[in-house]
């Protein structure tokens, strides 16, 4: 064996040097323990695809793509097997190098056995999906259980409109056999009207149990919180008979990206304990508010949930978000409610704290405006690659169903969506995030597309910016496009397809002419 | 209390629902022949009603905003010349600490929703002791399923 290369032996990866032909002319010490053969057997191996193969990869067809390479060149991740010990699989990275000795040319052979650290990491996503699943199911459960604990509302639900659909068939049961004179005939007509509206108001109530049920925890999507909150306090009506629920939107169409179900199930959850407090205490006379504020300034929407009950005992307030955490009797209450709530909320990047009261009870949940802490520079690092690749492209459009669109067609095609309906938000998000592509609305009430384009180039935005906008203001598109200060790139034309909105963006961020 | 006779008595039915109310106010009216069968919506309501009228018998539902029918219930059982009217107790969902109060108050009964015309009647003939045919019936039928 070539003694010119001893000092491989010192290396801990196995080594093995081939000549131009791929002939193993050198091994080290590691290789022999690697491939499990004694060195006098290792000699006899010509090439290196006598010693491993792999399925997804051939070794030989990538060592031929190297004759006119120079430097260095490094397999993707593969699964290696030994020839001679199909059983054994092993992950691993193999790195090619060129060396010259005396004139000749060699190549140097690294194997990188992964083996070991692809373990840990294929345990750890397992783990990870346990812990997932282990959430999923509390979650469920915590569902379950506040369906559970308004069954008796629930039946009570039923009950009244399935009374009045029985008794209505059963007017129109004794009608039947009498005179058909024109007064009966209209009390048979109402009766039937009713029993339609009873059966579909059961429905109605049925469907919803089951979409809060079954609603995929996945999908955040644009929402209007008023709306959020609207739909918890109907869901908890049939069970509140004592409080009465006072809703303040002091700021209109707060949107956020939210879960609406899980948003849902933290404001059943924050009103219902509401209300069984006050049942508690004896006090048929509450009252709940719910607030919405968004001061101009701020960042977060803040929803106030501010009831005038026997409030939480000030040496228990610090302990109430903690898991199992509860002063309901044995059965009554799992303790799992606020501690599920501050988990959904945290999932949203918000906020929920128990605010200082000496009566009653007061929470402040706050929750992102735009949702754009995952996409910011200063989190980009734990993102790792993936961030690095990935188009990030910010919509700035007031109405919410577009937001949700595009946000679907995004996905889909593996961009980064960052989605605001406020232009101020807008602005101060882009100092936070390399942002590759800005669209725009054109007309928005609070600023138009053009004013909003400027203070971003202002701001020193270099990338492209695209209107979006109707038929109606392509004119201001053809009379913007070419202004020094502006620099519009191009115009999505409402109403879109996915085809064209995806191509107008493909041909903005490479910088092709529209 | 068989003194009085059926078109002197005089009826009151209060359900937050008010399609319930009419129902029931149309099947009584049609099977009885009461002087009046009237509803009210929520306990304040019935409370004014009852100011003006007496009521010999009184249909609540147990579940009733702001206040459970058995609260409403005891109120009215505090003037003492209300102390002869009857109670049936409608409910939707009979929950346990409902069904032991209704017991303790010396209220037998309880028709669960949803009911038919025919149960509803049987009712209000037992209770105030009026004999109603298809009541009737529906008790030969009852007794006759015994027998077999």
């Amino acid at each position: 064996m070539n003694s010119k290369f001893l000092y491989y032996d010192q290396l801990f990866s196995p080594t093995l040097v081939l000549d131009d032909k791929f002939k193993i002319v050198y091994f080290n010490y590691q290789a022999s323990i690697f491939f499990k053969l004694p060195p006098r057997v290792l000699k006899q191996k010509e090439k290196v695809k006598e010693l491993i193969q792999s399925e997804e990869f051939s070794i030989t067809d990538w060592l031929s793509s190297f004759t006119e390479e120079q430097g260095t060149l490094l397999s993707p991740e593969i699964g290696l097997t030994l020839t001679h010990d199909q059983n054994t699989r092993y992950d691993g990275v193999l790195k090619l190098c060129t060396i010259q000795v005396d004139q000749t040319k060699f190549m140097a052979l690294f194997i990188h056995d992964l083996s070991i650290e692809k373990k840990l990491y294929n345990k750890y996503r397992e783990q990870l999906e346990e812990l997932k699943n282990s959430h999923e199911q509390v979650m469920q459960a915590d569902k379950l259980k506040t369906i559970g604990e308004l069954t008796a509302s629930i039946s009570h639900e039923i009950n009244n409109p399935l009374t009045i659909a029985i008794g209505n068939s059963e007017i129109i049961d004794v009608l039947i056999s009498s005179p058909l004179n024109s007064k009966n005939v209209s009390i048979i007509n109402s009766s039937n009207q009713v029993i339609s509206e009873s059966l579909e108001r059961i429905n109605q109530i049925i469907k919803n149990m089951m979409s809060f049920l079954h609603k995929s925890e996945e999908d955040k999507e644009f929402c209007n919180i008023e709306s959020v909150i609207n739909n918890a306090v109907e869901w908890i009506s049939p069970a509140n008979f004592n409080v009465t629920i006072e809703k303040e939107f002091v700021t209109k169409n707060c949107v956020a990206l939210v879960n609406k179900t899980k948003m849902e199930q933290v404001f059943i959850n924050l009103i219902k304990n509401s209300i069984d407090a006050f049942t508690e205490a004896k006090i048929y006379t509450g009252k709940l508010k719910l607030k919405i504020t968004q001061l101009d300034l701020e960042r977060h929407i803040i929803i106030d949930i501010i009831d005038n009950g026997p409030g939480i005992p000030t040496d228990l307030r610090e302990n109430i978000f903690t898991p199992f955490f509860t002063t309901k009797k044995s059965g009554a209450g799992t303790g799992l409610g606020l501690s599920i709530c501050s988990k959904i909320i945290e999932s949203h990047h918000g906020t929920i704290e128990l605010m200082p009261t000496t009566s009653g009870t007061h929470f402040r949940i706050q929750l992102p405006m735009i949702e754009g802490y995952t996409y910011s520079r200063n989190n980009s690092v734990f993102r790792g690659q993936a961030s690095g690749k990935q188009k990030k492209i910010l919509v700035l459009n007031n109405e919410v169903e577009i937001l949700n669109i595009l946000s679907q067609i995004f996905k889909a095609e593996n961009y980064i969506f960052i989605g605001s309906t406020d232009p101020q938000h807008a602005l101060d998000f882009l100092n936070k995030a390399d942002l590759d592509l800005i669209i725009t609305d054109y007309s928005m009430p609070k600023m138009t597309g053009d004013i909003f384009a400027q203070k971003c180039r202002e701001m020193g935005f270099l990338g492209p910016i695209m209107y979006m906008t109707s038929a109606k203001y392509i004119e201001k598109y053809n009379q913007d496009k070419d202004k020094e200060h502006l620099k519009i790139q191009g115009v999505i034309v409402q109403p879109f397809t996915k085809e064209e909105v995806l191509k107008a963006i493909k041909t903005a961020i490479t910088g092709e002419s529209a | 209390m068989n003194d009085k006779l059926p078109k002197d008595m005089n009826v009151l039915i209060i359900d937050d629902e008010e399609r319930i109310c009419v129902l029931i106010q149309y099947f009584i009216e049609e099977a009885f022949p009461f002087n009046s069968v009237v509803f009210a919506l929520n306990p304040q309501m019935a409370l004014q009603k009852i100011q003006n009228q007496y009521f010999d018998l009184m249909i609540v539902d147990v579940v009733l905003s702001g206040k459970t029918g058995i609260d409403f219930i005891k109120q009215v059982k505090l003037f003492p010349k209300l102390s002869k009217v009857k109670f049936l107790l409608i409910s939707g969902f009979l929950e346990q600490h409902h069904a032991q109060q209704a017991i303790e108050m010396g209220i037998k009964d309880i028709l669960v929703k949803p009911f038919s015309r025919v149960q509803l009647i049987s009712k209000v003939s037992s209770i105030l002791k009026i004999e109603h045919e298809e009541a009737i019936e529906m008790i030969n039928n009852a007794k006759g399923k015994l027998k077999s």
